[in-house]
């Protein structure tokens, strides 16, 4: 049981669930599977919004827009119904190997939680995903962009601007989270690489195709790495090098 | 007041918003329900949620208001056993049973979901149902074998 | 035979498929306390002062016990026979901490709510100590962890942090290197590894209406909780009743008195019901776990490649305190030193304390720690000398009809039993496991690109028990519709030891295994048992089980005879037969025999010890794929092929190996236990403690060759440990074929094979 909660609201707009989330106790409820598992004892009111948003998912060529309610599921299910043989698809069920919280884990609560070893973070960092955030008044802003603030309703991305897409991940197991994370994308005549993983942030860089080179990995990865720390899971030097060998793994299949 | 269906009969919470389904559910002798863990990853909490397998010991109450939940306890009356059970029992597929409950209900989920499942659609529903005694092997034997009878529930 | 052998379903198996409540907390709710312990912070130090005031002010808050109400008794939460050979360190609350976990004091109240609220409100003042995290840094430390203990039961020298000890030499070992041609040494760590069973430690007592203390608790071992309980409270063990229900799993984590003596110390101080669980979280950092050591082997052989000398050398953290500090030594040591025959032996061996979570029993039982020294060791030696490993441990083995004189050297606490083999199918399970693996094929395959494939293999050994101290003890008695009651203490802990018993037991009587009604591990309705450890259970319960049957068999025939009349008679198809053609069923027998004519109960009880412990064998063979960019290393497919004698239940038997499998590769691959510069556990879940989950698995095929073992029942050896003691050596060699990279340090991490590998001198 979480002791701590006192109650559960349904606000009817936006605009006041804004308001309600103002107090120090209170926060936004979205799927849930984060909040409950973690239990923290210093919220006593849980802001519910899923009557708010919707939680469907409308793909084509031309855009794909998931509600902020959505599940992971869903998008999955969908994807697979559009392109079976999508590589990604693997890499981004890995974010989550358990169904049952995939079918419990939106995509609003998923952007919420932000975590850098994420496959579907890096996934939309890779796309430059567009939020539309409401604050008190509902804006666009891209994920690379966003600085937390507001409640996310939909997110948005164009797989026409992208030719190609790419994720490679590291881990013990792929049940296991993984330690190091590389999505690319190619557009027009560049490259744009997000790293994540154990790490404090996700973090990206751009880089002309032509002049993509195994230096330039290397060199990205010695930047990157500084947000990474040494553990049981490997050295800082380690981790540098799996980073770099990721975006080279990453770049050549795109 | 939050009002469900459990196995079919019309239930009734008036609990405290911070009760989970799966302290719910214990409380109320559905004992096939178990705790794991803290974070649901363990599977041994499974219930299907509208057909859909999900963790009870994620779910606050009110969020299942209007829903269907259904726990292994639904599966079979009296003596009789469901296929899925007895071909578990079959092939060897359960050791300790902590995790069985929960390896049906995922199981059963995806008969329900696709035609002609294969091994690894299988696999991909158990990943969310962990087991130290059987290492899998005949779980997903018993699985494949019910799957293709082609009989869901 | 018509049972044994052969394909049978679970006794249980209908009820846990169906979710039954069958487990300890399936039961309605009794308005029970709900107990938690409040654990130490600190990994060593003294408590100065507790103030419970805060907390017991609570309103719903009933108890709060800690060291001030006890006067210490000290005991091992080892769950082991008396006199039990771990040392006795421990009370059930110390006033030092010697780890962060240890326990400071349990509350008991009316909901878990108020009980964490009040954990957090009782106020304690330590005196911190200095710590000692590194085994290497134990013996002889100035820090004492266990003061003022010298002398104290199994406790081999409190001052100097050694928890226990063995040293032991059959010849001359240095004389035997002199003599050798060619001398190897290697030395391999194995690191803390959790049993993670999904079910975590559960304890409910409470008083019954004759006021004797019922324990229903998650347990291996019900008749030593028994006795450790009245020994601790300090009541008979006539007040006491032990429950084990259907329990969710327990690979040694569970031969423990873990919390069972504390949960009864609130019921007896209250005269309430008490229940405690532990959440994960506990079950991370306050249970038990494997023991850690650093094995050194060294082998000296001639040139025909006969061992001539074999030298082992062991250093095991036990943390902070020693269940089973010298008996899984012991294992270590007698189950690898039994596998190749060298005229010199010698077994030095130091169990020591630290601050971090006391080690306990997990299945194996220091069989896999030394397995991955020795199977890795041989592998080395095989490389070094250029010759085939397979042949060079084939020459090596001790063989059937020969003794093995280690064993009568090393028992588990005390001298051992002399062993003579009599049955060895080590050779056919290297043969079919090297077909099954593809062996001569991938071992000599050109290694080449990114990603390198590569094979290794390992042999191993266990026993069946521990000869000359484990026992079973049985009681079987008839139904008049000819089915039979089989009240046993041995314990099922999902190993499906019921099955396997009542199907020795349904062989014997000629009757479907249905007509079995199982009873297990209840301390007031079936007799002793020592419980399920050391691969005990159908060993050597079994011939006790089947030699309870062959006497009900016996007095059926006998009543039989005298119902029919008659002094010639012949048991068929469930009837008494006499040779002059009458006949009489079982039910009529039994029908009779209670309610009309030469009344009596048909019934029969056994015990058996045995004095022998015939090792089972196993080869198992691994697959694996480097990527030499990362180091990490994917496991395609493991082969395990294990010799037990005859299999009671092929299904269960395969499926003892099949999870055995995954918990070895944890170990050696992907489980790591981490604490930081405090001693404090840092990955307390399974996001941050990985463990093979299904789609995770690779491959694997286990299998079983028969051979015939004289002394156990239908034949039978162990197979619960075996398949767990392989995988590691046979990974290790396996990573050392794909790209030439030997680690001796488990687990092995995909940095430490990528180090490696950018050492290596450029082809």
């Amino acid at each position: 049981m979480w002791y701590s909660i006192k109650t559960v609201e349904k606000p009817s707009t936006l605009k006041e669930a804004v308001v309600s989330l103002k107090n120090i106790d209170t926060t936004l409820f979205s799927g849930g599977s984060y909040l409950v598992a973690d239990k923290n004892p210093n919220i006593q009111s849980l802001i519910d919004i899923n009557d708010l948003v919707g939680d469907g998912v409308i793909a084509s060529i031309d855009g794909v827009h998931i509600d902020a309610g959505a599940t992971l599921q869903t998008f999955l299910d969908i994807v697979y119904s559009i392109n079976p043989e999508c590589r990604l698809l693997k890499g981004i069920k890995l974010s989550c190997p358990s169904k049952q919280i995939r079918n419990q884990r939106t995509f609003g609560g998923e952007i919420g939680k932000g975590r850098p070893n994420s496959e579907v973070m890096l996934f939309l960092h890779a796309v430059n995903a567009d939020l539309t955030v409401f604050t008190d008044t509902e804006r666009s802003v891209s994920i690379r962009d966003w600085d937390g603030s507001g409640i996310v309703t939909k997110i948005s991305y164009f797989p026409k601007r992208i030719s190609g897409i790419e994720l490679e991940r590291f881990s013990l197991l792929e049940s296991a989270p993984a330690i190091v994370i590389v999505s690319g994308v190619k557009r027009k005549n560049q490259f744009e690489f997000s790293v994540g993983g154990t790490t404090n942030k996700i973090q990206s860089f751009t880089c002309l195709i032509e002049d993509w080179s195994a230096e330039i990995s290397k060199e990205f990865a010695g930047n990157a790495v500084k947000e990474f720390s040494a553990d049981h899971l490997g050295s800082l030097d380690y981790k540098e090098n799996l980073i770099a060998t990721a975006v080279n793994r990453v770049g050549d299949a795109l | 007041m939050i009002q469900f269906q459990l196995n079919g009969k019309q239930v009734s919470a008036n609990v405290r918003p911070g009760t989970t389904l799966l302290d719910f559910l214990r409380d109320k002798g559905y004992f096939s329900v178990k705790y794991g863990s803290d974070k649901g990853e363990t599977g041994a909490d499974t219930i299907l949620v509208d057909g859909n397998m999900m963790n009870a010991s994620l779910m606050l109450i009110h969020t299942v208001s209007g829903k269907n939940i259904e726990t292994v306890e639904s599966f079979a009356h009296g003596q009789d056993v469901h296929p899925l059970q007895d071909s578990f029992i079959e092939e060897g597929a359960i050791q300790c049973g902590y995790c069985t409950p929960g390896m049906v209900l995922a199981i059963e989920s995806l008969a329900r979901e696709k035609d002609n499942p294969n091994e690894s659609d299988v696999k991909d529903v158990l990943a969310g149902v962990y087991c130290r005694c059987t290492g899998y092997v005949k779980p997903v034997k018993a699985a494949m074998n019910y799957l293709a009878t082609g009989e869901p529930k | 035979m018509k049972i044994v052998g052969k394909k049978t379903r679970r006794v249980d198996g209908l009820s846990l498929a169906k979710g039954k409540a069958v487990f300890a907390d399936d039961m309605p709710k009794k308005d029970y306390l709900y107990a938690k312990i409040l654990h130490s912070p600190i990994a060593h130090g003294k408590i100065v002062s507790i103030d419970k005031s805060k907390a017991l002010a609570l309103d719903g808050i009933e108890i709060i016990l800690t060291h001030e109400d006890f006067t210490p008794h000290y005991f091992t939460t080892a769950g082991q026979g008396y006199p039990e050979p771990s040392p006795r360190d421990t009370s059930m609350f110390n006033k030092t901490m010697r780890f962060v976990g240890d326990r400071v004091a349990v509350v008991a109240g009316e909901s878990l709510e108020v009980v964490e609220e009040a954990l957090a409100l009782i106020n304690v003042e330590y005196e911190e100590l200095p710590t000692i995290f590194d085994m290497g840094d134990s013996i002889d430390n100035d820090t004492v962890i266990h003061p003022g203990k010298d002398g104290f039961s199994f406790l081999h020298d409190a001052s100097r942090n050694i928890a226990a000890n063995i040293s032991e030499e059959l010849g001359d070992v240095q004389k035997g290197f002199n003599d050798s041609d060619y001398v190897f040494e290697g030395t391999y760590f194995t690191p803390y590894a959790q049993q993670c069973s999904i079910e975590p430690h559960i304890t409910l007592t409470w008083l019954d209406e004759n006021d004797r203390l019922i324990i229903r608790t998650a347990t291996q071992v019900p008749y030593h909780v028994r006795r450790v309980v009245a020994e601790i409270l300090d009541i008979p063990v006539r007040k006491i009743r032990v429950i084990k229900p259907r329990i969710g799993g327990g690979f040694g984590g569970k031969q423990e008195i873990l919390n069972e003596e504390v949960c009864s110390a609130v019921t007896l101080n209250t005269g309430k019901p008490c229940r405690l669980e532990y959440t994960r979280e506990e079950e991370f950092y306050a249970a038990r776990s494997r023991h850690p050591q650093k094995v050194t082997y060294k082998i000296g052989l001639n040139k025909d490649l006969m061992m001539q000398s074999i030298d082992m050398e062991i250093l095991q953290n036990c943390g902070g305190y020693g269940p089973h500090a010298l008996t899984v030594m012991s294992v270590s040591a007698s189950k690898t030193l039994a596998l190749y025959r060298a005229p010199n032996v010698r077994i030095q061996a130091n169990a020591v304390y630290t601050n971090l979570p006391p080690a306990g029993a997990y299945r194996g039982y220091g069989a896999p720690q030394g397995y991955f020294a020795l199977e890795s060791l041989m592998d080395e030696i095989a490389e070094q000398l250029n010759v085939d490993p397979i042949e060079l441990r084939k020459k090596n083995y001790f063989r059937e009809g020969e003794d093995v004189p280690i064993a009568k050297v090393l028992g588990e606490g005390r001298e051992g039993f002399p062993v003579i083999l009599q049955s060895n199918g080590i050779d056919a399970c290297i043969d079919r496991g090297r077909e099954l693996i593809d062996w001569d094929t991938l071992k000599n395959e050109k290694k080449s690109g990114i990603f390198r494939r590569g094979v290794g293999m390992a042999t191993v050994a266990q026993a069946s028990g521990i000869a000359g101290i484990d026992m079973g003890s049985v009681f079987i008695k008839m139904n008049e519709d000819g089915s039979f009651n089989l009240n046993m203490g041995a314990t099922d802990l999902g190993t499906g030891s019921d099955t396997a018993l009542a199907q020795i037991a349904a062989e014997v009587l000629d009757v479907p295994v249905d007509k079995m009604i199982v009873i297990s591990s209840d301390t007031d309705t079936t007799p002793f048992d020592t419980g399920a450890y050391a691969s005990s259970t159908t060993y050597v319960t079994g011939a006790a089980v089947k030699k309870a049957a062959e006497d009900v068999l016996s007095q059926i025939l006998e009543q039989g005879k005298k119902l029919l009349e008659v002094d010639e008679a012949t048991i068929e198809n469930n009837q008494v037969v006499s040779t002059d053609g009458q006949s009489i069923s079982y039910q009529d027998i039994c029908t009779k025999s209670f309610y009309t004519d030469h009344q009596t109960q048909i019934q029969a009880v056994a015990s058996k010890v045995s004095y022998d412990s015939p090792p089972p064998y196993n080869a198992t063979f691994a697959d694996v794929i480097v990527d030499t960019e990362t180091g990490f290393v994917k496991v395609n497919k493991i082969v395990s092929i294990t010799d037990s004698g005859q299999i009671i239940n092929p299904q269960m038997s395969e499926g003892q190996a099949e999870g055995a499998i995954p918990q070895s590769l944890g170990m050696t691959l992907t489980e790591h236990m981490i604490f930081d510069d405090k001693g404090r556990p840092i990955n307390t879940d399974f996001e941050n403690y990985h463990i093979y989950t299904s789609i995770d698995m690779p491959e694997i095929i286990a299998e079983f060759v028969h051979t015939d073992e004289p002394t156990g029942p239908y034949g039978a050896k162990a197979v619960a440990e075996i398949p767990i003691n392989g995988p590691a050596p046979a990974v290790a060699n396996a990573i050392y074929n794909a790209c030439g990279v030997r680690i001796r340090e488990c687990p092995i991490t995909p940095e430490k094979v990528l180090n490696g590998i950018n050492q290596l001198p450029i082809k």
